[in-house]
């Protein structure tokens, strides 16, 4: 049993939603809501799920980017969340995001050196010429052509400037990475080689992936086990393997049930869920799926399921595996 | 660099830039080019029209108007010049804090600053020169004070923008410091609007300026400002048009080339405008 | 819709006592005494008349109590004696504001009436030699300061230098309840004066609004259904391109003051800015406040119009 390298417990994050300067606070949106999940370390653990899930605010909220209202966040054993400034900027230091925007997430005033050299200038002390001997290593671990090292970010390609952006996470031999869609903004040709280059650099340095997607085949292909998110809740957490030919949850199976086979000329089953997403901010009482959900009982409006963990580390916050699983 | 080949290729700022230039030297050295001291009173030689001694002529009170017209540049370029600066430093600072901190107490740094715009601007210059006297001095103060919501409101709205692009996202994840992400990261991204703003606020400042001279409200005689110089020949319209005619056109010069060298900033560092004369 | 005329409204309220207290402030921080001004240039006053003519005109209070006395006053419509003009400020003030509003509204409409078309124009013959005329000419006027395009037209058609046969006038004021031709006619050189300058900025903001309202995605959706040119642009274009220029015409507010202040003193219009310089030259604090006041209010009510207007317009602002 590899051991624990992120713990996130019972994550709550709230935005409220101002009506105008003379109005009271409209309500809050719940962004995350009592998210827990272990990340192991050396494996990349996959969150899944629609836009506007809270993915997102999920992940900042890991890297202490934005507050959390409540939870705890622990790293390596250390609570991020109780942390003074000065100790969360050390261990700042091992945890790393890939963003997905390529051009958004590289400050058009730099040039390579300055955007890969920044993490190594804050957290070592070394001479410039160092600091340079690192940022070739780095840009060639992510294929990048050395004689680039003093361009800007809008003369490269979108795939060249997320490999920038990896180079840039992989400064200071970080433990883990959060690659918040990372290809969703890139051609398809060109996310295969980001994908195989995020899988190969994982190998050589022994990283830990937080890996966040909307696609779930890409999710798939790239995770050793995965979490579905809907409307800021965990659904569902499995071995990918195992989501992927087992799925619990009802909306585990539509997602899944959506992804074209090619294989499969006209997929049978394929579920087609009714209903619109419910905003976030008029949050369903009992379980977050029940408006769309064909299974749904009188009793999913009004209770919430807890977190069943079936075996082998599989488990589903549904009532109808309230029988096979136990809360924990 | 790159950004210096854009603004020479740029015909207007060259345009603006073969005026100013002049302009320039002649603040700088015009006490050698001057053939007279622009105080010194030639009595015997009033309202004189052109001649070889004088190369404009000479104002009522016998002094030499060449003279005054190549010391009067100074006064109008240290306000303007010294005045957008300061307005530019401490509005851009109070727009990017604010827009940085952003909430409540970003708004009331803000709305601090912004109470500055209550007033049109000369009614404001009109009184701190009642207040505290003219000169040159407490109109560079006053300039500063009028143009700092200017820079303030840019730095802020365009801090905001910035603030949520992944590149700052990324520097604050990785531990970098505030004040770098300030100076480092936003400011360098937030540049462009202000630059356009800088040479408006020249522009603005110059006309303040000229425009309280000429109401008698800012430079104050004996010290020659161009402004001044037009107010002062308003009364020999009909007997000499020249005495006014050359500071007038040596202003409108001046702020015509300020103008366009905006105008040349304004496509230079932002495409989408670069339609618009 | 109403809570955003409401919040304008209210922060106008905010921003006129914001004014009034640093008019207050400013005012009482001159140097010079504004009683012994009054008694006249004695060096050696006599105590008693300095002591009465205080209490007389309430300098004798305490700050705050005169703070508070004034800003009721004020709203009531009484800010006092005149030092100089021995009459109410308000009489003052009601005299001659009248005659700037009209200068300024005057400016301001034949300021649109140029500025409006010729933007429209430019835009649409955009790069030929009519356009190149036309925005080089609002460059000119942006960087002509007033009163030099007022000494300007004075020498042009005043001095008849180029002898057209008849010198308009160049100042002085005639009633218009004496003779009405003689009263427009002394309004035509300040208002168009005042107008140039606007009507250029006008022109800039109407034209780069113009084109890029022509090149948006709606307009060449429109073109592609195939509806007239002239129908495509009086409907659709203005329609759009308007915003922003009413934008800019807000912001001209506030060069419209300045100008008045400058442009009066050109033409001797005996409006309310020549008021406020005299009233500066002898140190009349009543008057002073009483013209700054009225004037800030008047540019600070303008600005809310337009933004509640822009609001109207625009439904994202609100």
């Amino acid at each position: 049993m590899s051991e624990d390298l992120l713990k996130v417990c019972h994550v709550n994050k709230t935005f409220p939603i101002k009506g105008g300067m003379f109005s009271k606070s409209n309500g809050v949106v719940h962004a995350v809501d009592d998210v827990s999940f272990t990340i192991h370390k050396g494996e990349t653990f996959g969150l899944v799920g629609e836009s506007g899930c809270g993915k997102s605010t999920l992940s900042r909220t890991i890297l202490q980017l934005i507050p959390a209202d409540s939870g705890e966040v622990i790293f390596e054993g250390k609570d991020l969340r109780k942390l003074s400034k000065n100790d969360l900027r050390k261990e700042r230091r091992y945890m790393r995001m890939i963003f997905q925007k390529p051009f958004d997430s590289l400050n058009p005033r730099q040039t390579v050196r300055d955007i890969i050299g920044t993490p190594i200038r804050i957290h070592e002390k070394c001479s410039a010429e160092e600091r340079e001997k690192q940022i070739l290593q780095l840009m060639e671990r992510v294929g990048l052509p050395s004689a680039y090292i003093d361009r800007y970010p809008h003369e490269f390609s979108g795939g060249q400037r997320q490999r920038i952006g990896i180079a840039r996470a992989l400064a200071m031999r970080p433990k883990l990475i959060v690659c918040d869609e990372p290809v969703s903004a890139l051609d398809v040709s060109i996310q295969a080689q980001i994908l195989s280059l995020l899988k190969a650099l994982q190998r050589e340095d022994k990283l830990t992936y937080l890996f966040i997607s909307h696609n779930l085949s890409v999710v798939n292909h790239m995770s050793d086990r995965i979490a579905v998110m809907y409307l800021g809740s965990i659904m569902e957490t499995a071995e990918a393997t195992e989501l992927y030919h087992n799925p619990l949850h009802p909306y585990t199976q539509a997602l899944l049930s959506a992804i074209p086979d090619p294989s499969v000329p006209d997929k049978p089953n394929r579920i087609i869920l009714q209903g619109d997403i419910p905003s976030p901010v008029n949050v369903p009482q009992g379980c977050r799926f029940c408006t769309r959900c064909w299974k749904a009982t009188e009793r999913c409006s009004k209770e919430r399921p807890p977190f069943y963990h079936l075996k082998d580390g599989h488990a589903v916050a549904c009532f109808l595996y309230e029988k096979e699983g136990d809360v924990q | 660099m790159n950004t210096i080949k854009r603004c020479l290729q740029n015909k207007k700022f060259v345009f603006s830039l073969i005026i100013l230039l002049p302009m320039i030297f002649i603040a700088l050295f015009g006490s050698s080019i001057a053939p007279h001291d622009p105080l010194e009173m030639h009595t015997t030689n009033t309202l004189a029209a052109a001649s070889v001694q004088f190369p404009m002529g000479t104002d009522e009170y016998g002094r030499c108007i060449f003279s005054r017209l190549l010391y009067g540049i100074r006064p109008s370029l240290t306000v303007s010049l010294v005045g957008t600066l300061g307005a530019f430093l401490i509005g851009s600072f109070c727009g990017l804090v604010a827009g940085y901190i952003g909430g409540k107490a970003g708004n009331a740094i803000m709305r601090t600053v912004e109470t500055i715009l209550c007033f049109p601007a000369i009614l404001l210059a009109m009184m701190v020169v009642c207040l505290f006297g003219a000169g040159v001095r407490n109109l560079t103060i006053v300039v500063v004070i009028l143009y700092i919501p200017h820079f303030a409101r840019i730095a802020n709205s365009s801090t905001i923008k910035v603030k949520k692009m992944e590149y700052v996202e990324n520097d604050i994840s990785v531990g970098q410091t505030t004040p770098k992400i300030l100076i480092g990261t936003i400011f360098r991204n937030i540049f462009s609007p202000l630059i356009i703003q800088i040479s408006l606020t020249i522009s603005s400042a110059i006309l303040l300026e000229s425009g309280l001279s000429f109401l008698g409200l800012g430079v104050q005689p004996p010290e020659p400002s161009w402004g001044q110089m037009i107010g002062d020949a308003k009364a020999y319209l009909s007997v000499n048009m020249m005495y006014m005619l050359w500071p007038a056109l040596f202003l409108c010069l001046t702020i015509l080339a300020v103008n366009l060298m905006g105008d040349a900033l304004r496509d230079i560092f932002d495409p989408k405008l670069q339609d618009s004369f | 819709m109403k809570n955003f005329i409401l919040r304008r409204i209210g922060t106008a309220i905010v921003m006129l006592f914001a004014v009034m207290t640093i008019v207050f402030i400013l005012v009482h921080m001159m140097p010079g005494d504004p009683v012994l001004q009054m008694l006249g240039t004695d060096t050696n006053p006599d105590p008693v008349a300095v002591e009465s003519l205080r209490s007389q005109l309430g300098l004798d209070k305490p700050i705050l109590q005169q703070y508070g006395s004034w800003i009721f006053g004020a709203l009531q419509g009484n800010m006092g004696q005149s030092y100089s003009e021995k009459i109410s400020v308000m009489a003052s003030i009601g005299t001659r504001l009248p005659r700037t509003l009209e200068l300024a509204f005057v400016a301001m409409i034949l300021a649109c009436i140029i500025g409006l078309p010729l933007g429209v124009l430019s835009a649409q013959k955009r790069g030929k030699i009519s356009d190149l005329i036309m925005t080089t000419g609002a460059s000119l006027g942006t960087s002509i300061p007033v009163y030099v395009l007022g000494y300007l037209f004075i020498i042009v058609f005043s001095l008849d230098i180029f002898h057209f046969g008849f010198a308009m006038p160049s100042s002085g004021y005639t009633d218009i309840s004496k003779n009405a031709g003689a009263h427009f006619l002394r309004l035509i050189l300040p208002a168009l004066t005042l107008a140039l300058g606007i009507a250029a900025s006008i022109m800039r903001m109407t034209r780069s609004s113009v084109l890029e309202a022509l090149s948006s995605e709606s307009v060449r959706a429109l073109r592609a259904k195939g509806l007239k040119e002239h129908i495509v642009i009086s409907r659709h274009v203005v329609r759009n391109a308007f915003i922003p220029v009413i934008t800019e015409i807000g912001l001209q507010m506030g060069n419209l003051i300045g100008g008045t202040v400058l442009c009066e003193n050109v033409f001797n219009w005996p409006g309310l800015s020549t008021l406020l310089v005299k009233s500066i030259n002898a140190r009349d604090y009543p008057l002073i406040e009483g013209c700054v006041l009225v004037m800030s209010a008047i540019f600070i009510l303008t600005n809310a119009l337009v933004d509640i207007l822009y609001g109207l317009l625009d439904p994202r602002v609100r």
